[in-house]
Parts: structure tokens; sequence; C-alpha cells
């Protein structure tokens, strides 16, 4: 991480303001105080990051309860309806999600794993309909001899 | 020549892979169900399954499709394929057949059991080619109209 002095912010602007660019910069102020000079997409990232970590932590304890909170889950409240069973899937795969997140430097995998279990409004595509498959499975039957 | 494609098994770690896929803006009601069941989990709980298989298949390591095929319930004889949805931007380059093939062949090696089956919308024509060119035509579900297959005959 490269470093200057609080100084260098008039002296050398525009070298600050570019390496900040690239990765987060340190900055010196007289009284010691280091200060971090980074963009605001990186410090969304980093947010984002320490929401989700402290999300899953919450969720580890919320879900160990016979009735979790929904409120205390946030974002993945709707796992406050499922079996003790499924929301420790849940939970382990979301850990497992974070950790490629964090090697990764990006939080589209966990972004993407909460989307994708979040539970959709509507009527199920018919190829998952069990009429679609049950006819099926009768007609596989006769016509296959089993 | 169809490019060549590799399928990958997506984990909890790599299930946003799905992500680098694009869906349809205009797609027809039945093809947007499969997108759902890609792109929105509605068959989330079988992803649990350890008889499950959500895939994505790259070709040149560009990913261009995904399927998901899982144990039937009741069929234990049948490996049920549930999606196979190919990126519209690789669309018409004969890339469809190909990831049917690849997982009608994962479906029976992963699953160990001896057929796997699907239904295709009656207006899916490139689908219903596909499907007739690689397996046999069972018959139609009433309610629905989706037409069924099954593999080996």
């Amino acid at each position: 991480m490269n470093s200057f002095v609080v100084s260098d912010l008039a002296r050398q602007r525009r070298e600050v303001v570019d390496a900040a660019r690239d990765e987060p910069v340190l900055i010196r102020d007289t009284d010691g105080v280091m200060l971090v000079l980074t963009t605001e997409d990186r410090q969304r990232h980093i947010d984002r990051v320490l929401d989700l970590y402290a999300l899953h932590a919450r969720a580890e304890i919320e879900c160990r309860r016979r009735h979790p909170n929904p409120a205390a889950l946030g974002e993945i409240a709707f796992v406050a309806d499922w079996p003790a069973e499924r929301r420790h899937a849940f939970l382990d795969g979301l850990g497992e999600a974070l950790d490629e997140a964090r090697r990764l430097g990006q939080t589209e995998p966990v972004d993407f794993y909460i989307r994708w279990h979040t539970p959709f409004v509507g009527p199920g595509p018919s190829a998952l309909d069990p009429g679609v498959t049950g006819r099926l499975g009768e007609a596989l039957q006769s016509r296959l001899g089993r | 020549m169809v490019e060549p494609l590799q399928l990958h098994r997506l984990t909890n770690r790599t299930l946003w892979r799905i992500s680098q896929l694009q869906r349809d803006p205009s797609a027809e009601s039945w093809a947007a169900e499969v997108e759902r069941i890609v792109f929105e989990g509605a068959a989330a709980s079988h992803f649990r399954d350890p008889g499950s298989a959500f895939l994505v298949a790259d070709a040149s390591g560009t990913i261009v499709g995904a399927g998901l095929h899982y144990a039937h319930e009741t069929m234990q004889f049948v490996q049920y394929i549930a999606a196979v949805f190919v990126d519209p931007r690789h669309r018409r380059r004969g890339l469809g057949g190909a990831l049917m093939q690849a997982v009608i062949d994962d479906a029976l090696v992963r699953s160990g059991r001896p057929y796997v089956a699907w239904v295709v919308h009656p207006l899916n024509t490139a689908m219903l080619m596909t499907s007739r060119r690689l397996a046999t035509e069972i018959g139609v579900d009433q309610p629905t109209g989706y037409l069924q297959f099954a593999f080996p005959d």
C-alpha cells in the first residue's frame, strides 16, 4: 500500500489521486493519524463484504434458535421459515460463497447465492410441475416395460 | 463443426458463474420458465440433492449455457432434466444439441439410473428437433401440452 503525508495532497495531488485509483493509499496526517484514500467503488465493496460477514455471523447464531427472528436475518429472512436442516445447509453454502467472494475480491458469489436461493413469488415453472413428471412416469413405465 | 463443450458442476462457491450468462429479454413465456430455473433458483431445492447436478457449459473458456438434472423422487429409474439453457449470444451455433447431449451423458453417468427424461414446450422448435434427434418421444402431457422425451429408447 502506497503511503504519503498530508502535505502531498497539495504538492503531489495528481500522484496521490492516481495511486488511490489503483489501490487504497495511506496518508499520514500531521498528528500521526493514518487516513486511507480509496475509490468509492472499493469502499462500497468493503462495506458490502463487512455487511455480509456480519450477516453470516448473525445468522449462524439466530438459526440455532428454534424460531429464528426474520428481522434479525435481514436479506436472508426467508430462511426463518425453513426446516433447521435446510437452514444450516444454506448457511454452510453462504459461508463457502463468502470464502469465494473474499478470494476473488468481489461480492458476486455471495450476492448471486442469496438471490438464487430467495424464493420467488408466483407459480413454479411447468417443467417442474409434479403433474407433468407424474404422467411422464406413467408413460415411461408402460412404454419401457418397467 | 460444433465447438467442444466442457461441463462444470456448480457448487456453492461457483454458483455465481451463472450470472455470466445473459437472459433473453424477449423470451417467450415457456422460455422464461427455463430461465427462472437457471437464474432464479426455481429448482433450488434440488440443488442440495447429492444425485442432482447444476451444470454450466463452457466453450473455449466462455460460459455458454447451463443445465440441471436431478434424481426423480418417485420414478427411481429416471434422472430428470429440468432445464437446458443456451445464452442468447451463443445460439444458432449448434450448441443446444451439444449441450443437451452432454447433459444427458452426465445425467446417466452421475446418477447411475438407466433412463433420462425431460419435457419440451411444443413451441420450443429448436429443442424439439434436438430431442427428436437424440431421444424417444414418449407422449404429450395433457394439462400442459409439453412433449415428453426419454433416453435411451
